[in-house]
């Protein structure tokens, strides 16, 4: 068997390197001091296209109300469970929660399409939903990446995903404000395919910023 | 989960406790040098947030308590005791790096097995990327180090084999066939240099040949 190395040395350099340092704000903490900065730069990167002003009195329009408080409230739950899982030793918790949430919010979404008026598909249906949530998400993908980074992570692939999950839900939420509350198959699955690029984008972008 | 943390509450008790006392005692060493002591278990997240708040020597005190219980997680999962040594110190140098995340509130073992464990799992699959890219070949190696070696080691190779069939020749016949073949000296000259005539040399050196034959027919099928 061969001889342990002594580590002594590398203990004596780790020692002497040693600064004081800051622990990070609860996650939960942590994710609403994100909230508050990343809602509204998200808001206003999407003035760069025109937005839709929904008639809050028009039918249907309880489905897109239910929508934005699932979409926001799921948003920052997942948000908040990003933080917590990229400190080393937390799992993800209440997991089946949010997952439960998350089918909450899928079955209002296919409610709200199966009473939704039905008209034929245009060339580019959704393009505008698609656009909205990629300009929402550009400024808070960073920002994510940037907060992530204060903790980094031993996996980041999986704390940036369900970071961009998070972040998705979030920009879905706002489009609920800008968005008609009727809701066409062809819109939800560009909703779908937004999300999909977000967490997508957020996990090759910050990989190499947030690894631990 | 319940299960990993009782293991890691486990490993953590069987880790060495040569001091029990407050934190921060230093022990000498024979050789002079000073060394700390190992802490328990139980003040260790009161060390790391010494350790966070700037304590050297806290930190020191921790780095070395909690070595043993890193060594025995990291062994769980690599086998490789030179690679098992190198994932030690990658999770020292990423506990470092990440000291501040420690809420000391918290047990510090499930913190410190799962870095251990990533770490582990990034040497694993380290290992095993370098071994599928990479080939052991001796002749290889030899030739990228240097291109020539293969024909200086053919060179050798019969260098010793000329040399042992001559050393099985009589003194006589092998200076002969020195001269006249390794040494490409004519007939004449060879024949003046043994005081011998020239039909002399020849049937020495038809002796010689023939003797070689039946010897390197002999080894060589």
């Amino acid at each position: 068997m061969a001889e342990r190395v002594n580590h002594e040395l590398l203990i004596d350099r780790l020692s002497d390197s040693l600064r004081p340092v800051r622990r990070p704000l609860p996650a939960w903490l942590r994710a609403l001091g994100w909230m508050a900065l990343a809602l509204p730069c998200g808001l206003a990167a999407t003035r760069a296209i025109p937005r839709y002003q929904p008639d809050w009195g028009a039918s249907g329009m309880a489905w897109a109300v239910v929508e934005i408080a699932l979409s926001l409230g799921l948003g920052l739950a997942v948000v908040v469970s990003a933080f917590d899982i990229s400190i080393a030793g937390r799992p993800l918790r209440a997991g089946r929660v949010m997952v439960g949430l998350g089918l909450v919010w899928l079955a209002v979404c296919v409610g709200n399409i199966a009473v939704s008026p039905w008209h034929a598909v245009r060339l580019g249906a959704g393009l505008y939903c698609y656009t909205f949530m990629m300009l929402a998400s550009a400024p808070m993908m960073p920002l994510v990446v940037l907060a992530l980074r204060r903790t980094r992570a031993l996996h980041p692939g999986r704390s940036l995903a369900v970071a961009g999950i998070g972040i998705a839900f979030l920009v879905s939420g706002l489009l609920g404000f800008c968005h008609q509350g009727h809701l066409h198959p062809v819109d939800f699955l560009m909703h779908l395919a937004a999300g999909a690029s977000i967490v997508l984008l957020t996990t090759v972008l910050g990989r190499r910023f947030i690894a631990a | 989960m319940r299960m990993a943390l009782a293991s890691c509450r486990r490993l953590a008790a069987d880790a060495p406790i040569m001091h029990q006392g407050g934190t921060g005692d230093v022990s000498k060493r024979k050789d002079g040098a000073e060394r700390d002591s190992v802490a328990d278990p139980a003040l260790w997240p009161a060390l790391m947030r010494r350790a966070q708040d700037g304590d050297a020597q806290a930190y020191r005190l921790l780095l070395g308590s909690v070595l043993p219980a890193i060594r025995a997680l990291v062994r769980r999962r690599v086998f490789d005791e030179a690679l098992a040594e190198d994932v030690v110190q990658e999770t020292m140098l990423t506990l470092h790096r990440v000291r501040h995340t420690y809420d000391p509130a918290r047990p510090m073992m499930p913190w410190i097995a799962a870095i251990a464990a990533t770490r582990a799992i990034d040497g694993l699959r380290r290992q095993g990327r370098v071994q599928r890219r990479e080939l052991w070949d001796e002749t290889v190696l030899a030739m990228e180090l240097d291109p020539d070696a293969a024909r200086r080691m053919e060179a050798f190779a019969v260098q010793d084999e000329v040399e042992s069939l001559l050393a099985r020749l009589p003194a006589r016949q092998r200076q002969a066939v020195e001269m006249v073949k390794l040494q490409q000296m004519t007939l004449d000259h060879a024949a003046q240099a043994t005081s011998q005539s020239v039909p002399a040399l020849k049937a020495l050196l038809h002796r010689a040949f023939t003797r070689l034959r039946q010897d390197g027919a002999g080894e060589n099928g």
